[in-house]
């Protein structure tokens, strides 16, 4: 134990280590400490690809987070660099030889590190020389390395997959349908003790979530930052949350548009209106566009994708509300609530879910919105708090349409 | 600490696996309960595969460090195929468990039939087995292996589909896979342990279609591995003619069509390995003539989407 101890990997991997975890990379010490085990049996010696297969083996946990690793291990592992593991040929000869006495050499050499195997990135990677007219010294630029893709990207949500699966999963409509399979105790202890005699166990049909989601996207102009942040989130709910049904439709600016502007004529104060008088005149509306698709192109209308999805099932809205341009317009305002009412129609359980955090939303639409509707920020706790809604738990506005 | 002692008794790639008997004695893991020794034998089939060196390395990998590997790859790539290769390779027996929607972590270890035992105790004299409540358990594919190992035994594990179960699932296995013991909660006296012996730890195969997000503590803990289409031609021949596929122009063809619509054609599912040996399988077996291919015949096999399959006939028939 004490020569394991003491035996040193090359700093190199111990940067790409930390630089994984930063990057989110479930990995822990004892993984570390896994890739030194692994050496000194003898996996991942025989050349620099070999090595790096190795710590995406144990690091790696998607293809994705394979990529990086490879990037990040292009950057950092120098060009040439020998290095020895002290002790490696020694304890991988003491692990194995014991266990195959017979071909011990034959491993040993195989598992030895090969100096030549590094040999050929040497020699592929150019080594440009600046030769002076001037008399000036010499630059060399052997030395410097240059990774093959010096940055790596990966998006960073605030909120992970795995988060939203967790908040959505809460939303659960559970009713016995489908074919009896469950055991049902008490009917049969019941059974039992009605008859006296052995008769066959009662059955029931399992539980099944018969919850069901229509979630409507915002898409372009101010949402552009969110696009990915939003796909996201909806792939996590649809991939994740276990909905008898969840569909998506997009829209741009408004769901639906037109609402009767007539009612602003009884409001007093007209340039900087609160709806709050004529809140029980506005009307309904369900005239709008929505599309299928991200780009807006394949138009569905409003009112078809509600009198299919709505009835009873849980309505979500994410947008930006104005709150990204900071945009309050009364006519918007007035369409959102008509729009609103509308739904309400087919279902009480709707939410809006807004990217932009609570105290962007000041002097916004989303803003007065926020009085009429509940409306909460797309992040954990504002998820949690939607989901709370949806399932029918009090929530105070100030209020309600 | 024991877990953690690195085992490389075994090595995969160690076996020429091409050179193997295409059948072999191995213990049959069908036999309940598990006989502590002398268990009775089965001749198995050899499961046709050719893995690629990278691969055998990350078995291996898996088996010195004794954590599950975690398969990922397109889907017919052959993930669940590599567990019965290495199974066959070395000589062990298979514990198979299949995932499903309604599968319990539970499951895995053992299950207990309340229901039977309440039936048998019903019937008095007849049912006094009723009275013993390890007539009722019977332990799962982990649950086997485990007690194989207490045995001295070891076995190969297939866990395939993780993703289709609960994403809680894999958490409630960490404590078993660490430990590689587990007791019987109705029966507390049921206890199994593989002890501290890393030769005889389970070897543990994974596989994920990426449908659900899998707990970090339990990617954690695993190897991890990426099946890659082989995009070579060489690469794909060789594969074919390990599955007994005898008509080398015959197998050409189809890897040169393959290979096209996989770089060529913007498909929706793009056909995998288990694909193209179905079809050109069958197109031996009809014994096609090698100038029908252009016409592409019998593409229900390869492309299962009209509209990839219109794409396909569009591109190679206008070229001809």
């Amino acid at each position: 134990m004490s020569e394991k101890q003491t035996s040193s990997l090359p700093t190199y991997l111990w940067e790409l280590f930390q630089r994984l975890r930063r990057r989110g990379f479930v990995v822990a010490p004892q993984d570390y400490e896994a890739l030194r085990l692994a050496l000194q049996a003898g996996f991942g010696l025989s050349s620099q690809v070999a090595l790096r297969d190795l710590c995406a083996a144990l690091w790696a946990k998607s293809l994705h987070e394979q990529e990086t690793l490879f990037a990040l291990f292009d950057q950092l592992a120098p060009i040439e660099e020998y290095w020895f593991l002290a002790g490696v040929n020694d304890e991988s000869k003491n692990i194995a030889e014991p266990k195959q006495a017979g071909d011990s050499g034959k491993n040993s050499d195989n598992k030895s590190i090969d100096p030549k195997s590094n040999q050929p990135d040497q020699s592929e990677q150019e080594q440009p020389t600046v030769a002076s007219s001037q008399g000036l010294p010499t630059i060399f630029l052997g030395d410097v390395k240059i990774a093959e893709r010096p940055f790596v990207f990966e998006p960073q949500y605030p909120l992970t997959f795995r988060q939203v699966a967790q908040a959505w999963r809460r939303l659960r409509r559970p009713v016995r349908t489908g074919p009896s399979v469950e055991l049902d105790i008490d009917s049969t202890i019941e059974k039992f003790c009605r008859l006296g005699v052995g008769s066959s166990v009662v059955l029931r049909p399992q539980r099944r979530n018969v919850a069901r989601l229509l979630i409507l996207m915002d898409r372009q102009g101010s949402m552009a930052p969110f696009h990915g942040f939003c796909d996201e989130v909806c792939e996590a709910i649809q991939r994740a949350g276990r909905f008898e049904d969840t569909e998506l439709y997009y829209f741009h600016n408004i769901p639906a548009e037109g609402a009767d502007e007539t009612v602003l004529d009884l409001l007093e104060e007209p340039l900087f209106p609160s709806f709050d008088p004529i809140l029980p005149q506005i009307q309904p509306l369900t005239e709008g566009d929505l599309y299928t698709d991200p780009d807006l192109l394949d138009w569905r209308p409003l009112e078809t994708v509600l009198e299919k999805y709505a009835h009873g099932a849980s309505v979500v809205i994410i947008g930006d509300a104005g709150a990204a341009r900071r945009q309050y317009r009364g006519s918007r305002f007035l369409d959102m609530l008509s729009f609103f009412k509308g739904v309400r129609v087919y279902t009480p359980h709707y939410v809006w879910l807004n990217p932009l955090p609570q105290n962007y939303w000041e002097k916004s639409t989303a803003a007065y919105l926020s009085r009429h509707i509940p409306m909460f920020s797309l992040d954990r706790e504002g998820m949690y708090q939607a989901v709370n809604v949806l399932r029918g738990q009090q929530f105070t506005i100030e209020k309600p349409i | 600490m024991s877990r953690r002692l690195i085992d490389t008794s075994l090595q995969f790639s160690d076996v020429d696996y091409a050179e193997l008997a295409i059948s072999r004695l191995i213990e049959d893991p069908n036999v309940e309960p598990i006989p502590p020794n002398n268990p009775p034998t089965r001749s198995m089939q050899k499961e046709f595969y050719l893995p690629d060196s990278k691969l055998m390395d990350a078995v291996d990998l898996t088996i010195a460090l004794g954590r599950p590997l975690l398969l990922q790859g397109e889907p017919g790539c052959g993930k669940t195929r590599l567990a019965y290769a290495v199974a066959y390779a070395l000589g062990l027996p298979l514990e198979e468990s299949y995932i499903k929607s309604t599968s319990r972590a539970q499951d895995l270890l053992y299950t207990y039939d309340a229901v039977n035992r309440l039936y048998d105790a019903q019937l008095g004299e007849a049912g006094k087995g009723s009275r013993d409540i390890k007539n009722y358990i019977r332990l799962g594919p982990l649950g086997r292996a485990i007690a194989r190992a207490q045995f001295g035994r070891r076995s190969v594990v297939l866990i395939d589909e993780i993703d289709k179960a609960d994403i809680d699932f894999p958490n409630d296995l960490l404590w078993e896979l660490d430990r590689l013991e587990f007791q019987v909660t109705e029966a507390p006296e049921i206890h199994y342990a593989a002890g501290s012996k890393p030769e005889l730890r389970p070897i543990v195969f994974v596989t994920h279609n990426e449908e659900k997000a899998l707990p970090s503590a339990f990617l954690r803990r695993c190897i991890f591995h990426y099946i890659h289409f082989p995009e070579s031609e060489t690469r794909l021949q060789e594969i074919l003619a390990s599955q007994q596929i005898a008509n080398e122009d015959l197998s050409q063809k189809a890897i040169d069509i393959i290979l096209k619509m996989r770089s060529e054609l913007d498909l929706t599912k793009l056909p995998g390995l288990s694909e193209l040996l179905d079809w050109v399988g069958y197109l031996e077996a009809v014994e096609t003539p090698l100038e029908e291919l252009d016409k592409l015949p019998h593409l229900g096999a390869l492309l299962k989407q009209e509209n990839d399959r219109q794409r396909a006939m569009d591109h190679f028939l206008s070229k001809t």
